[in-house]
This record gives C-alpha cells, sequence and structure tokens, in this order.
C-alpha cells in the first residue's frame, strides 16, 4: 500500500511538476498579451518592433501573445484583480479608466516629461489623464471608416451613399439573404464592439446619449439613429461578430463594413477576384465618429526593473521611425509628421484615412463616472442593442427601458 | 412473425436510431475533412464527396493555434487530478466500505454537495482563495481544483465496489498473516481493478472536458486547456467552420479513443453505483 | 499494555479517510464558507484581500433580489432543467426498452449510443453552433428541402429559439445517462413477471404499467433527480454557444453567477444569488428524498 501511494504521489508529483514556474532566466523576460498579435498589418509591425527592440536590449526578451479581443479586457482585469497583470500592458482606450481608478497604472508623468511625446501628441492623449496623472500612451485615434465592394454597387447602378438614407437604401438594394448576400456586415452578436457600431450611429447623426454629463437615451434625435442602426442590422447576417463581419466583408459576401483603418491590412488578404472591388472612403454620415482606440501602459504592481524595460519599448514605438512605419500599415499614427506629403500622395487611401482620423469626434463616453465603469455601461447598452436585434420590441421603449436601468445601476452625480 | 426477423427487425431500429443520434459527431468529421466552399453551402452534401477530403482544416488549425500545448495541458491536468482523486477515494472507498464510522454520514453529504454545487460558483471562492495561495496560473490549481469535484464521486463509486467484495476475503488474508494494510494491497487492490478502471475512465473523461475552472483559474494563454483553447476560437474563427469542426474533432478524439477502448468497465461501474444507490 | 485491534482497525479506518476529508474540507467546505462570507459582505472590492475586511450586511441580496435578471434566470433554469430533463428521460427510456430486445451487435450499439456523453461540452456547442447555423446549418437546409421552413431560423440568435437550440445539445448529451441507468434496473426484473402478465391476458402497455415500470421506477427517478441536479449545474454548453444571450434569453442561474463575478466583477452579489441557488437545489433534493425514500424503502 505504501508503495503504491508513493508511486502515485510520485507520479502525481511529476504531472504537477511539469507545472513548475518557469525556469529562472538569467534575462527579463516581458510578457505582452495583446490582440493584435496575428491582427493583419498591424501584427507585422509589432514583430518588426519587438525584433528591433530585442536587438538593441539583448538582455531582455518580449513574449508576444494573441488573445481574442472579444475575451481580453475580461481576462485583463481578471489577471490584475488576481495581482498577476501583464508586464506590457495594451488597452484598448475605452476601458483604460476602469484600471486607472483601480489604481492599477503607474503615473508616467515624469517619464513622459523627459521625451518628446507631449509635444508631438495629438490632443486625444489628454484621455489618457486619469486623477490628474498620465497613465498611458495613445497608440492610435481614429475616425470610423466605411469599406464598401464597389462591384456590388456598380451591379445595382449605385453609387457611393453620401447620407444615412443613401446608405440604408444600398444596403437594402444589394441585400438578398436567399443567395446568402448581405447589404452590410456588423456585429449581431454579443460583442465588445456592438456599443461602437450603435455609437457611431448616434454620434454620426450629430446626437448624443451622454448629453451634458446625463443619460439621454430617450433624445429623439438619439432615438431616431439608434432606429438607423437597427434598420441597418436587418440588412446583415446574424450571429455575427467584429472578426466574422469583416471576413465575410472580405470574402466578398456583403457590400459594406463600418470599422477602423486598421482593417485595411486585412483586406490584402482577400481572394484575388475580390480585391480589386474593396475600397475604403468616409462614412456617410454628417459627423465622424471615432476616438482613441488603443494605448500603451505600464502596471504599477510590475517590479522597477521591469518597468524601465517596458518604458524603453513604448518610447522605441513612439520613436518617429516606428510611427512612420505605423502610419504605413494604415492606422492614422499619433506622431505629428509621421506620414509624409509624399507617402500621402502615393497612397490615397491613407490620405483619407488620416483626414478622417483628424475630424473624428469622440464616440466613446466622456463623463467621469461612466468610463471608470465602462464595463457595466458597455454591458447594459450591449443587451439592449441585442434586444432590439432579436426581439420586435419598438425602440423608444427598449432604450427607455435602458435609460432607467443605467439611471438606477450606474448614477450620474 | 419469426423471431429470426424480429431480432433483424430490432437490430435495424437500433441502427438507423444510433445512426441518428451519433449524426453530430459524424457531421463534425466530416465538415472537417472538406473545404469551406464545399460546406459553406444552402445544400450541404449529407456524404462527403470524397475527391474534396483533405485534411487541410487540420493543417491550418495546428498551424494558427498551439493546439499541441492545448493537448498537453489537457492531459497534465487529466492525469494528475485522476491520479490524486483515485489514490484518496480508493483508501476512502476502503475505510466506508469495510467500518462503520461517523465518517458516513460526511461522506454521504459531501457528494450530495458536489452535486449540487455549480463550478461556474464555486470557482469564485476557487479563484479567490488560489489568488492569495499565489496558484493562479498554474496546472495545480486546476488538478486541485477537478480533485476537488472528482473525489466524492469516485469515493461512492470506490466503496460500491468494495461492498461487492466479500469480507471473507481479509479475513483469510488474516489467517495467512496479512495485516490489514498488506490485505488491502495484495488481496483486495487487485480484485477491485475493474472498479479503479472504471473510476479511473470516469475521473478523466470529466478533468478533460471541464471547462469552467480551466477558462477561470489560468489566463495565460500557454497553460490553456483544449476546452479553453476550443471556446476561445468561436470567436475568432465563427465562418470557418471547417477549422472549428477540425478543432472539435482533435479535443474529442482522445476522450472518443479512452471511451471505446474502456467503455465496457465504464458501463459496469456506473449501472453497479447507480443500482446500489 | 497493547492498544486492542478493535482500537487500532478504528485508527486505521480514520487514517485511510484521511485524505479524502481533507480534500472535502480544503476544497469543498472552506469555499462554501468564503461564498457565504461574500455573500453577506456587500461593497464592489477588485482586490480580493478587502473583500473579507468588509462589514457584514444583506446589502447584496436586497441588490440581487430586486434584479429582474436574477427572476429571469431562475425562470431560465426552471425551464432548462424542466426542458431538457423530460426529453432526455423519454428518450432513455425508449432506448432503454429497445435495447432490452435481443438482436445481433447489441453490445456494440450500446456502446455506440453512450457516445453523447463522453463528448465535451464545449464540443457539444460547438457542433450544435455548426448544425444549427441560421445560414448554412444542415438543420436548417433538411427543413427548408423537407418544406418545413420557408426562411432560415436563426436558432442561437433570435431570442425566440435560442432556449430550445441550446437545450437541444444538452437532450443529446444527457440521455444516455438515463439510458444505461434504466437498462440495468430493466435487466433485473424477472422475466418470470412478464410471463405471468401474459398469461394473464395483459396488453402490452398493462405489462409495462405493471411489471416494467414498478421495477424501474426507483432507479429512474434517482436518475431524473440526478440529471436535474446536473441541468441544473451546467455551464459549458450554454456558455460555449450563447453565454447566456441573446439579450439573456438563456442566462441560467449558473450563467449569472459567473457572469456577475467574472465580467461584472462584484464577487459579493455572485456569491449572493449562489447561496439563493444552493438554497434552491437544496429544498429540490429535500423534496426529492422524501419521494425517493419511499421508492428504496
Amino acid at each position: 500500500m505504501r508503495k503504491r501511494f508513493v508511486r502515485a504521489a510520485a507520479a502525481a508529483c511529476l504531472a504537477t511538476g511539469l507545472a513548475a514556474t518557469a525556469p529562472a532566466a538569467a534575462q527579463t523576460t516581458l510578457e505582452f498579451p495583446t490582440w493584435q498579435a496575428e491582427e493583419p498589418g498591424v501584427s507585422t509591425w509589432w514583430k518588426a518592433l519587438i525584433a528591433a527592440y530585442e536587438k538593441k536590449y539583448p538582455d531582455v526578451k518580449i513574449n508576444l501573445q494573441q488573445v481574442p479581443f472579444a475575451q481580453f479586457v475580461k481576462q485583463m482585469t481578471v489577471r490584475f484583480a488576481a495581482g498577476n497583470p501583464p508586464d506590457i500592458v495594451h488597452l484598448p482606450s475605452r476601458d483604460f479608466a476602469s484600471f486607472a481608478d483601480q489604481g492599477w497604472l503607474e503615473p508616467l508623468d515624469t517619464r513622459l516629461a523627459r521625451t518628446d511625446i507631449p509635444a508631438n501628441w495629438p490632443a486625444l492623449q489628454s484621455e489618457m489623464q486619469w486623477n490628474g496623472k498620465a497613465q498611458g500612451v495613445l497608440l492610435m485615434g481614429y475616425g470610423g471608416m466605411l469599406y464598401y465592394n464597389e462591384q456590388k454597387l456598380n451591379d445595382a447602378k449605385l453609387g457611393v451613399p453620401k447620407t444615412p438614407d443613401e446608405w440604408l437604401a444600398a444596403m437594402k438594394a444589394t441585400t438578398d439573404a436567399g443567395k446568402g448576400q448581405f447589404g452590410l456586415a456588423t456585429i449581431t452578436a454579443e460583442h465588445p464592439n456592438m456599443v461602437v457600431e450603435m455609437a457611431s450611429f448616434v454620434i454620426g447623426e450629430g446626437a448624443d446619449w451622454l448629453k451634458g454629463g446625463k443619460y439621454n437615451f430617450t433624445d429623439p434625435a438619439v432615438v431616431k439613429a439608434v432606429d438607423q442602426w437597427r434598420q441597418a442590422t436587418g440588412y446583415a447576417p446574424k450571429g455575427t461578430n467584429s472578426a466574422t463581419a469583416r471576413q465575410l466583408f472580405i470574402d466578398g459576401k456583403v457590400t459594406f463594413l463600418r470599422d477602423g483603418p486598421w482593417v485595411w491590412g486585412a483586406l490584402a488578404k482577400a481572394p484575388a477576384d475580390v480585391r480589386p472591388n474593396l475600397k475604403i472612403g468616409a462614412l456617410p454620415f454628417p459627423v465622424t465618429p471615432g476616438g482613441a482606440s488603443n494605448s500603451l501602459h505600464i502596471a504599477a504592481k510590475t517590479d522597477a526593473k521591469k518597468k524601465d524595460a517596458v518604458w524603453n519599448f513604448i518610447v522605441m514605438a513612439a520613436s518617429p521611425e516606428w510611427q512612420s512605419r505605423y502610419a504605413l500599415t494604415g492606422s492614422p499614427a499619433p506622431r505629428k509628421g509621421a506620414l509624409t506629403p509624399a507617402d500621402l500622395a502615393a497612397h490615397p487611401h491613407l490620405k483619407v484615412i488620416n483626414d478622417e482620423a483628424a475630424k473624428a469626434h469622440n464616440l466613446f463616453p466622456e463623463v467621469q463616472a461612466v468610463r471608470a465603469e465602462y464595463n457595466d455601461f458597455a454591458t447594459l447598452v450591449t443587451k439592449a442593442a441585442m434586444r432590439m436585434i432579436s426581439t420586435q420590441e419598438p425602440t423608444p421603449a427598449v432604450l427607455s427601458d435602458l435609460q432607467a436601468e443605467l439611471t438606477r445601476q450606474l448614477p450620474l452625480k | 412473425m419469426s423471431s429470426r426477423l424480429q431480432r433483424w427487425l430490432w437490430f435495424v431500429l437500433a441502427a438507423v436510431t444510433v445512426a441518428l443520434v451519433l449524426f453530430p459527431i459524424y457531421w463534425m468529421v466530416v465538415t472537417s475533412l472538406l473545404p469551406s466552399s464545399i460546406v459553406l453551402s444552402r445544400h450541404p452534401p449529407l456524404l462527403p464527396p470524397l475527391e474534396h477530403v483533405s485534411l487541410d482544416a487540420f493543417a491550418g488549425v495546428f498551424r494558427r493555434r498551439p493546439v499541441l500545448t492545448w493537448i498537453l495541458n489537457s492531459t497534465l491536468v487529466a492525469v494528475g487530478s485522476t491520479l490524486v482523486s483515485l489514490v484518496i477515494a480508493t483508501l476512502a472507498g476502503y475505510s466506508l466500505s469495510r467500518w462503520q464510522t461517523r465518517a458516513q454520514k460526511v461522506a454521504g453529504a459531501a457528494l450530495l454537495l458536489t452535486k449540487m454545487l455549480p463550478g461556474s460558483l464555486i470557482v469564485v471562492p476557487f479563484f479567490v482563495m488560489f489568488t492569495t495561495a499565489h496558484l493562479i496560473d498554474t496546472r495545480a490549481a486546476l488538478v486541485a481544483a477537478n480533485v476537488a469535484v472528482g473525489v466524492p464521486f469516485a469515493t461512492w463509486m470506490m466503496k460500491g465496489f468494495f461492498d461487492t467484495l466479500p469480507r471473507e476475503l481479509e479475513q483469510a488474508a488474516a489467517i495467512d498473516g496479512c495485516t490489514p494494510l498488506q490485505a488491502l494491497w495484495y488481496v483486495i487492490l487487485p480484485l477491485a481493478r475493474p472498479g479503479l478502471a472504471a473510476c479511473a475512465i470516469y475521473l478523466a473523461i470529466v478533468a478533460w472536458s471541464e471547462f469552467v475552472f480551466a477558462r477561470t483559474l489560468v489566463t495565460r494563454a500557454d497553460l490553456w486547456t483544449v476546452t479553453v483553447g476550443l471556446q476561445s476560437f468561436v470567436g475568432e474563427y465563427l465562418v470557418d467552420w471547417p477549422a472549428l469542426m477540425a478543432a472539435g474533432v482533435v479535443s474529442l478524439a482522445p476522450m472518443l479513443v479512452l471511451f471505446l477502448l474502456l467503455e465496457p468497465f465504464l458501463v459496469s461501474g456506473l449501472t453497479a453505483g447507480a443500482v446500489k444507490q | 499494555m497493547r492498544p486492542s485491534l478493535h482500537d487500532a482497525e478504528r485508527r486505521l479506518a480514520w487514517l485511510l479517510l484521511a485524505p479524502a476529508l481533507l480534500a472535502v474540507a480544503l476544497l469543498i467546505a472552506w469555499p462554501l464558507y468564503v461564498i457565504v462570507q461574500m455573500s453577506v459582505r456587500p461593497g464592489k472590492a477588485l482586490a480580493i484581500s478587502e473583500l473579507m475586511a468588509r462589514p457584514l450586511g444583506t446589502a447584496n441580496f436586497e441588490r440581487v433580489l430586486h434584479q429582474q435578471a436574477l427572476w429571469d434566470a431562475f425562470w431560465h433554469s426552471a425551464v432548462y432543467t424542466v426542458g431538457s430533463l423530460v426529453p432526455a428521460f423519454v428518450a432513455g427510456l425508449l432506448f432503454a426498452l429497445l435495447f432490452h430486445r435481443a438482436f445481433p451487435a447489441r453490445r456494440w450499439l450500446r456502446s455506440l449510443l453512450l457516445l453523447p456523453w463522453a463528448v465535451p461540452g464545449v464540443v457539444v456547442s460547438i457542433t450544435f453552433l455548426w448544425m444549427l447555423d441560421a445560414s448554412y446549418g444542415v438543420v436548417n437546409a433538411v427543413l427548408r428541402d423537407l418544406g418545413i421552413l420557408s426562411t432560415d431560423i436563426a436558432w442561437f440568435v433570435d431570442a425566440r429559439t435560442a432556449m430550445a437550440a441550446v437545450l437541444v445539445p444538452t437532450v443529446w448529451k444527457s440521455f444516455p445517462f438515463f439510458a444505461i441507468t434504466i437498462l440495468a434496473a430493466l435487466q433485473s426484473i424477472p422475466e418470470t413477471l412478464y410471463e405471468a402478465a401474459r398469461v394473464d391476458g395483459a396488453s402490452a402497455w398493462q405489462r409495462f404499467r405493471y411489471v416494467t415500470w414498478p421495477g424501474i421506477r426507483g432507479p429512474a427517478l434517482l436518475a431524473a433527480l440526478l440529471n436535474a441536479l446536473w441541468t441544473f449545474r451546467e455551464f459549458d454548453i450554454i456558455y460555449a454557444s450563447t453565454r447566456g444571450g441573446p439579450a439573456g434569453a438563456t442566462e441560467t442561474l449558473g450563467i449569472l453567477v459567473y457572469r456577475e463575478a467574472f465580467e461584472s466583477f462584484r464577487f459579493g452579489t455572485a456569491a449572493a444569488i449562489g447561496v439563493l441557488m444552493l438554497g434552491t437545489a437544496t429544498i429540490f433534493v429535500a423534496l426529492s428524498m422524501r419521494v425517493l425514500r419511499k421508492e428504496f424503502a
């Protein structure tokens, strides 16, 4: 019995012993989980940047890990809550405030003062302020873009829409569900970006669901805009999330896609007969919706030596050379003058992307209390959005329920 | 109707219904062997056109995701937790079978409790406890969690098995000069091998399939188990059904093999336990 | 004086039990205690260490009981449990009756029948996500070809059909359990009872009602209780397919607890919901025990 026990215990120990912590390394390893590790276009930039960094600092290795966007923020929150944050903190900027509010992020004012970032970064960098301290470096601010399949528009004898009504009409004309053809690819399943889709319509029409620091979901202008969004989802396949929506557009199955400029890199993966038809342009809204997309941060709990290494990485990413290369992937780079006039002339898509980014009006909440609890806000709005997609309940009723729910669960002082 | 004809009719009915029941597994395998263009059709072919069958989807899955890492993690956790649970449960089951102690009530209560306790609830205190013990993001945490769920049921299974072995065996061993422990090791355990096998398979299948602990107690991508990896796959590649089904086949295959090889033990084990309860 | 054999044996009995008792104490009893503690300490704290230091209060329960989501979740749990138990029971019973007959290859077919049980919940989910896909799923295709459907049903995405969509994989995975337990019980009914009934002129239905059913009732009802508890706790299938959506249409109590804890990060209210869940399960088990004790008395 004893022998068996010992043998079994040894085996169990061996099995679980293989889970032992990583061998003590002479070098430092920085853990870098991100949703962009495999995103076409920007992932090449990350990998090149990491290679250059490791060359410059041979005693530091960076471990790039892919985490799907849909789970990214929740996983990061769990890790921070468990006291186990990653070394290089990459966040969607909309969620930055809730992390900063917990005191999880390292203030960066002193470090920033020693660089030229404050001088050369756009106004959106102020979004990285929380409680009077700068706690992140903006990596990208953008304006939403309209991607369209020109072939389908030509077949329906339509031009590129310039107003929301034209856009909805074009979606309708090019939808034939029986043949698996749809006018729009948008998010019709629970996904963090569902709020962005809805907000794009609202902000794009010049309305605001957080006017004057108060919830404004029952404003007729907001209701009208949300209704347009709801109509648009009727021309889209059901049950798609952000990744599948893009895939459908790239495969040539839908006419329109509203998304950020970063999708430009993914278009290269389209089949040869579809690629020439895929174009980019401005959204047919009077106002361009956009905002701060993502940013880099350092966790407060990381040890001092690693913090320095992470800061070196951030500084490298912000340097003129790497900012130019970033801008050339299609996403607007924050550094002033990252793209030369020659670049813009050579790549017309970059011009429209950067123009829209410059005009963009922030679609993310700016009310402090909402930013600190962004996850709760987004969950409630998403639930209302799903109600509108999966039931026939009238829009004003759903929105007034949402207003009541938000007022009750996330009161604004 | 002749009895022979009757038997064949029952066979046909049974075969057809079993085929229908197993259709989802069949469909998963077929989809994983065909390209997207054939599979994404408004009239999918129920029988795969053999000229298009290929393993491309599988190659793609292994290329895009660290599936081998997932399989390794699942295996380590399943083996580790099965071993630990089996040892603990065998000792406890033997004790409960041979000696009437107050512990009977505790064992009964513990079993009932684990049958009522949802995994998604107990993972909350597990998360809190393991965070404090710095066990988050370790396979040991998953082994512990699976042991928590496995020990009560396995104990009852082993008790049921030991109950079927007459006390005379130990008495005979005692006459031959064995201590109680020696009797257990040399006489009883060899006879309980079917029970041990049944228990082990049950524990292994449950641990391999486990999802909520693996998803919550481990966040580092290199420690994901097969179930967690598969679920994350869903959001990303929802339109790439062949790849998703290939990932499903890979996740399922070890369990299918285990089950088909060792099912006789499992059935006799479960039914013995159920009838006795 | 030498300790008596009896004492030595008792020591051994407890020694053998010790690891199990330790495991139960550490991994079941203590966590339960933590759950109860968290449920009575209101206040949001994402830092785990702060949570336990907060003062006692019932605010978590008050908040939870006022949330419509909780009552919806109770309803969804009830529908999900009963909605999967009944079809699984009926299917299991029918299969048991069928496999009680003698026919060639019965052993092999019976093994195959049990396969769904071995499939991980997550794998079941994705398989049915594919089969019930709105545009390209085989189920919609067959229903269209048979003329039953004119447009596609978005099974998992439409709030009206989502519950049915998650019930199908659940029943598929759980009916084999009924099949084998009822089959085992069937095989213990003496053939002589059936012969006597036939001699008395009983019809097939009467034979079932007066010979078969009494013989399997006990194990069948016990299996029903165990299955109900399993379904009540079940998380993987729903989470991997709909995550409780769309718009909470498939959000059972188990899903709600998880989302409250790991998506909203309110551990206190999650624990409160958990306590309510356990209370419900306990009441249900207590009531069932009364019925079952009669069966096995």
